[in-house]
């Protein structure tokens, strides 16, 4: 699976974010800690000091690390937007595929390349950051068992997440749409939970005894899908639940990608998606959210009595203007 | 030797290859003509294993080059332009290649570059169109694989340039290497491959080039002594090249069971002048369509 020849030319067209994540990890982690225990005047370090009593407090809940993590999650979205989608309008794509090795061997390569860069940064900061705890005034409550908790943690979580973008490259046509999935990642769960419970709640079916409530308090089951669920787990948090949800979704995405990518057709590419399979998935998809937005937005801005009425001719008219909008949508090939 | 096996691909509901089927042997020239949207450049991806058949295999040696990617070493394409090596110099894109291909000779690259004139440190990027073309074609010819690909080598490039690029394609043909050549330029292919694909529908004919010149069709310049006999112009067996006051000239294809060429002589025409066949009358005869008006 490791070919030599391949791996040179990924860090020869990602070589800028072979300093880009190292960098910028190191300015959300190692910079913040230092900041936080070494910056600012005398008074508000000695204040900083005081108020840390525990070992979770001086590494304040792991809050560091999630951000990190979300930092790092972004920088490989776009290393994925590089690695593959970039690759679909450059000729490169065409180039590889002629060359004489696997799809399997040279999409293992990108996922070691993108992983190796992860670990090395994960690596590097996480000795940075324990460097500072150390030699911090708070130094008495370094725990290994801390950076080596949160190391695993984000390892596993972002190289799921990582392999999600591969993924969704393997199966979008073109940088655009692989843009535009990747993005939806963070935004559909949540987004999806609003429309579906407004479709519930116009048929007086209540997910909770009142008709007020907290997404975030109440139903967090769509919140098992949202990487961010993930991400900002605080360290008094994490347990196996967390490890086994990015588990399953770092198989179910490498297999899911590399089998996209090893039937990977080339024809397609510029189209919002390369598979027919997926184009229907994504069709039918489109219509029923864009009508349920629909639904939502007319019943919110028309309805003072008949909600369901309104809501209805909002979900008619968005299934109608949905369905057109995805036609055309699916029929272009996109130049970038 | 490279075997297509009954290859058939679809693209956007199109059958664009339907069950093509051909050998080419180590040593050959290959011409592959066809009319724009023919299928000519998705029949080299797909034998560059850039494109997954339908149905069908691509063969060296008898190994599908799909289920075992290795035997791609044998096997260069050199597409219209090198796109994906912009960011890199040319010396560059040899060190890439050389790492991907063993049998690759870096020495006739940098001797054949400075032979060119083309500078080895300059980004592909800022090369004329010319200067791609050629070394694109010096780039797949220093990997020393026995079959190259080559779509379109002289399209839109100047007469020198394209004067160089067929002159180090006849260099590598002399040593042995087989080129499969897609081109609109037929002067050009008539003049270096010994055979022709000509591709129509989506399928292929294979054609020696000998067979060409005393094959089955023939041309003739023809000049009637009465009014041009209509029916038999319009007949199957014939097509009309040009028409010149009363001078035709026509493809007579003389295998026909009707006997165009009997038939042909029985109108006692004022002149009857056989004339060499060249690819071009070939390609018209084969792809003209019915509504071709020479």
């Amino acid at each position: 699976m490791w070919v030599k020849s391949l791996m040179l030319r990924e860090i020869r067209q990602a070589r800028a974010m072979i300093w880009i994540i190292p960098l910028g990890h190191f300015l959300m982690l190692g910079l913040q800690r230092y900041n936080e225990w070494f910056m600012g005047g005398e008074d508000l370090i000695a204040l900083r000091v005081r108020f840390a009593n525990s070992m979770l407090e001086a590494y304040q809940y792991g809050n560091m690390e999630s951000n990190s993590r979300m930092m790092l999650v972004l920088a490989l979205f776009v290393l994925a937007l590089i690695q593959i989608g970039a690759e679909r309008r450059n000729g490169a794509q065409e180039l590889l595929f002629s060359f004489p090795y696997s799809r399997r061997s040279i999409y293992v390569t990108k996922w070691l390349f993108g992983v190796g860069l992860l670990a090395g940064s994960l690596l590097l900061n996480t000795l940075i950051d324990m460097a500072v705890m150390a030699s911090s005034p708070v130094s008495s409550y370094f725990s290994f068992a801390f950076h080596a908790n949160e190391f695993l943690y984000s390892m596993l979580t972002v190289t799921a997440l990582y392999t999600l973008a591969l993924f969704l490259g393997a199966i979008s046509g073109s940088i655009a749409s692989q843009g535009i999935f990747s993005g939806l990642v963070f935004v559909l769960p949540l987004g999806l939970w609003v429309l579906i419970e407004r479709f519930l709640r116009v048929h007086d079916i209540y997910l909770s005894n009142g008709r007020y409530y907290s997404y975030r308090d109440q139903y967090q089951f769509y919140r098992y899908f949202s990487p961010d669920y993930y991400l900002f787990v605080q360290y008094p948090f994490l347990s196996a639940k967390y490890v086994i949800g990015m588990a399953a979704l770092l198989l179910l995405a490498g297999w899911g990608g590399m089998a996209a990518y090893e039937k990977n057709r080339a024809e397609n590419n510029g189209k919002l998606l390369l598979f027919p399979v997926w184009d229907r998935i994504l069709q039918v998809s489109f219509v029923a959210c864009f009508s349920l937005f629909s639904a939502l937005f007319v019943s919110e801005m028309l309805s003072m009595s008949n909600e369901l009425i309104w809501y209805y001719a909002g979900l008619l008219a968005g299934a109608f203007i949905g369905l057109s909008l995805i036609r055309r949508l699916t029929r272009i090939r996109l130049k970038i | 030797m490279l075997t297509v096996s009954n290859l058939s691909k679809t693209i956007d509901g199109q059958a664009v290859l339907r069950g093509v089927d051909f050998k080419l042997e180590q040593g050959r020239v290959v011409g592959v003509v066809g009319r724009n949207g023919a299928g000519k450049t998705t029949l080299f991806k797909t034998m560059a294993g850039i494109l997954i058949p339908d149905a069908g295999t691509v063969e060296y040696e008898g190994q599908s080059i799909h289920a075992t990617p290795s035997k791609k070493l044998n096997i260069v394409f050199i597409p219209d332009s090198p796109e994906a090596l912009f960011s890199y110099t040319a010396m560059e894109s040899a060190l890439f290649f050389s790492h991907i291909y063993p049998t690759f000779d870096k020495g006739f690259f940098s001797n054949t570059l400075h032979k060119l004139e083309l500078p080895l440190d300059r980004k592909i990027r800022q090369f004329s169109k010319g200067m791609r073309m050629l070394f694109s074609t010096v780039l797949g010819l220093a990997t020393k694989a026995p079959f190259v690909l080559l779509d379109e080598p002289t399209n839109g490039i100047d007469a020198i340039a394209k004067k160089q690029v067929m002159t180090l394609l006849m260099e590598a043909a002399e040593e042995g290497t087989t080129l499969v050549i897609s081109s609109h330029l037929l002067n050009e292919l008539e003049r270096v491959a010994d055979t022709i694909l000509v591709m129509k529908a989506g399928g292929i004919e294979t054609h020696d080039m000998d067979e060409t010149a005393n094959g089955a069709v023939r041309k003739f310049q023809v000049v009637f002594r009465d009014e041009a006999p209509a029916s038999w112009l319009n007949s199957p067996s014939v097509r009309v090249l040009d028409k010149i006051g009363r001078v035709y000239t026509v493809l007579v294809d003389t295998k026909a069971p009707i006997g165009a060429l009997e038939e042909m002589g029985k109108f006692d025409p004022l002149l009857m002048e056989h004339l060499p066949m060249k690819l071009e009358d070939l390609f018209v005869w084969k792809l003209g369509g019915s509504n071709y008006v020479g």
